[in-house]
């Protein structure tokens, strides 16, 4: 399955409650309500109560479709990491049975059922990512309109270098201690027959 | 984390049904041998330390089932898929914190021939100033480890098998404080001897069967292309993270009950080779672990949270078989560690914070008792606070890494140096934390650890310059005095003071 094949979404068939959905992390399943902090998703209750009949209604144009799932990062600012590693999310689509993750040159990062990905191992630059949900059967329910944005630039070497350097004067230290500690330990050990521990200063 | 639970857990890769059977028969198991070990445990000696008497073969199973934790199943592939080949060389440096106790673990044995605990030792070398921020840092980390592992637990058994995350995390729980309750330390370290053999014969059999079905050759290359980071030699998160990891594996090993325990609980001269070897045995496994981290990507398997790459890779890769081995791998590094760290806790909470506090002689049979009690009350905390499963919880285990860090120069110091004083010790565990946790936030969690060890043994040593101490390593091997007692005082000085 090609991202090509994607629907589009109509920008302006988004329901209100959508925003609310980005925010409340644990859908609408009771199995998942059950885990979730039930205060979390008051707001999509309340916005189920009060805009429900809204989000019910069949659009005011009457040549206009039934809204399609709207597909979005939960983050689309990822900012600068350092690491070479970021974690996307986004929400559910119903029906899904693979979420898949593309960078702009269609390469796949991620395939698997669940609204998060871990990418790691990246290089210096700035990366875009899209998401796309795609049903049993192979159909695309909805894409991602909008990329996720994330910079990587890796720690300057040099500091890496010299926490290196520190961290193996620390180990080297701790070794040449422990060893002489346990040579003379035992050396004293012997010549009082272990009843004298070693006294260095 | 409540997300991860319930989105992974329509992802599972064994039944329900033989996850609960595989449970069943392990956790059976597992307390069935624990209450036949444990029956020689009468006496608190044998219930805390094994009566002293632990040979070569189950000195060298404990400690590679304790150091193998949920952490080297989940944390090891997590640090490859981070950080490259340098995480997975990174993790197995954790092994060398076995080899470097392996000497210790005589001189603590020869030191203290009738000891129980690492905070013993500490408060007896350097009095309460160096004990108190002992204890704390003791305390938090073994604490937030139970939790942390209890968590896991529960959280593993959810993406392998299905059962629901409170069923796994309570039965793992309840399992563990069972045998521990009914055996003391023979039950763990008899345990510990069968998930050892379990754990290294299922880790073997997963590398044999991955490597028949991967090409090294196309994980290369599929990586060069898509995530070149991951095999750069010059990665500079994973450079930081080396000597780190390497610093807070000292740390937790020089620091924590739950190896210094086995040290005393260990037979005169046993100490050293069973560590050593335990130690080599234990090398390659973060190795073999982080090669499924290294192969997610390659091979397409979609990794939404990182510390479940490694049984996902393994499960996905060799079918119900594998993942069956994975579960019972799983079941068995979780319970080797947890129930160490019921056992060695209970130590610190009955031998360190009950007994100095009771104006009164304490009998055998009591403190036998207020085990019982303690690992009970340990039992209940972590379930308590694992039941909620608060994932931001699981992370509190890393502010450990400065913590422990910044402990390594009082206990080297406080072994084998008799100028190391209280104030070089105290002030250098503050510090190392101090400094530890201001780089964790700073720069982050792959440098932690390194500050801390590096800060605090500055300080120690300039310290050890400034104010010496004149300690007498005799006065270890003597029964304790009870009373604050300063560090350059003999015991016969301190009774004196005393009367």
């Amino acid at each position: 399955m090609t991202p090509a094949t994607a629907k589009s979404v109509a920008p302006g068939n988004r329901c209100p409650c959508d925003d609310v959905l980005k925010n409340c992390h644990h859908g609408l399943s009771i199995g998942n309500l059950r885990k979730a902090a039930i205060w979390r998703c008051l707001p999509l209750f309340l916005c189920m109560a009060q805009a429900g009949s809204v989000c019910g209604q069949e659009p005011s144009s009457p040549n206009a479709v039934t809204a399609d799932p709207v597909l979005a990062f939960k983050t689309r600012d990822l900012g600068q990491v350092n690491e070479g590693y970021v974690e996307l999310a986004w929400n559910e689509i119903k029906g899904t049975a693979e979420y898949q993750v593309i960078d702009d040159q269609d390469r796949i990062y991620y395939r698997g059922p669940q609204p998060q990905a871990f990418i790691s191992g990246l290089d210096d630059g700035t990366f875009r990512y899209l998401v796309v949900a795609v049903d049993a059967d192979g159909n695309i329910l909805a894409r991602a309109t909008e990329p996720a944005i994330v910079e990587v630039a890796h720690w300057p070497l040099a500091q890496a270098l010299a926490l290196m350097i520190v961290g193996a004067i620390v180990f080297v230290a701790i070794a040449v201690t422990i060893t002489l500690g346990a040579l003379r330990s035992r050396h004293d050990g012997r010549a009082s027959r272990g009843d004298r521990p070693a006294e260095e200063g | 984390m409540s997300l991860t639970v319930s989105i992974i857990a329509a992802t599972h890769v064994l039944s329900p049904t033989a996850g609960y059977v595989m449970l069943a028969i392990f956790g059976v198991m597992w307390v069935g041998l624990g209450i036949w070990w444990g029956r020689r445990a009468t006496s608190y000696d044998g219930f805390a330390v094994a009566g002293r008497n632990v040979g070569m073969a189950l000195g060298t199973a404990t400690a590679v089932a304790t150091w193998i934790t949920s952490n080297t199943t989940m944390l090891a592939p997590q640090f490859a898929l981070q950080l490259g080949i340098w995480g997975a060389v990174a993790y197995s440096t954790a092994s060398f914190g076995l080899f470097a106790f392996a000497p210790m673990s005589g001189r603590i044995r020869q030191l203290m021939p009738t000891g129980y605990t690492a905070v013993e030792f500490i408060r007896r070398r350097y009095g309460q100033l160096g004990a108190v921020p002992f204890l704390l840092i003791s305390l938090f980390y073994a604490i937030t480890w139970l939790i942390s592992m209890s968590m896991a637990g529960g959280k593993l058994l959810e993406v392998l098998a299905g059962i629901p995350y409170p069923v796994g995390m309570t039965v793992v729980i309840l399992v563990c404080v069972l045998y521990t309750l009914f055996g003391g330390m023979y039950a763990v370290i008899g345990t510990d001897f069968i998930q050892s053999l379990i754990i290294l014969v299922g880790l073997v059999v997963v590398a044999i069967a991955v490597l028949t079905q991967v090409s090294v050759t196309d994980v290369y290359e599929k990586l060069g292309t898509n995530r070149p980071m991951l095999l750069s030699v010059l990665f500079p998160a994973a450079l930081m993270a080396l000597f780190n990891n390497m610093l807070f594996g000292f740390g937790e090993i020089f620091h924590s009950n739950v190896w210094w325990s086995r040290a005393f609980a260990m037979r005169d001269g046993v100490g050293p080779k069973a560590y050593l070897l335990g130690g080599l045995l234990w090398l390659p496994v973060p190795i073999v672990a982080g090669f499924l981290g290294l192969a997610a990507p390659a091979l397409g398997i979609g990794i939404s949270e990182p510390d479940t790459v490694g049984p996902l890779v393994a499960a996905t890769l060799l079918g119900t078989g594998g993942a069956l081995l994975v579960f019972v791998v799983v079941f068995c590094s979780l319970a080797s560690s947890i129930d160490s760290l019921l056992a060695a806790t209970s130590d610190l909470i009955v031998n360190d914070i009950v007994e100095p506090l009771v104006p009164f002689e304490v009998t055998d049979a009591a403190k036998r008792r207020w085990s019982v009690a303690a690992i009970l009350f340990l039992g209940v905390m972590s379930w308590s606070v694992a039941y909620p499963n608060v994932g931001t919880l699981a992370t509190v285990l890393f502010f450990a890494g400065p913590m422990v860090g910044s402990c390594i120069w009082p206990i080297i110091g406080g072994l084998y140096w008799r100028r190391a004083s209280p104030e070089a010790a105290a002030a250098a565990m503050v510090s190392g934390t101090v400094f530890g946790l201001i780089a964790y936030f700073a720069i982050g969690w792959f440098v932690a650890s390194l500050v801390g060890a590096a800060v605090s043994g500055i300080v120690f040593w300039v310290l050890l310059i400034l104010k010496p101490a004149d300690f007498d390593f005799r006065s270890l091997s003597e029964p304790e005095v009870r009373g604050v007692r300063l560090a350059h005082e003999t015991p016969e000085e301190q009774r004196e003071q005393l009367s």
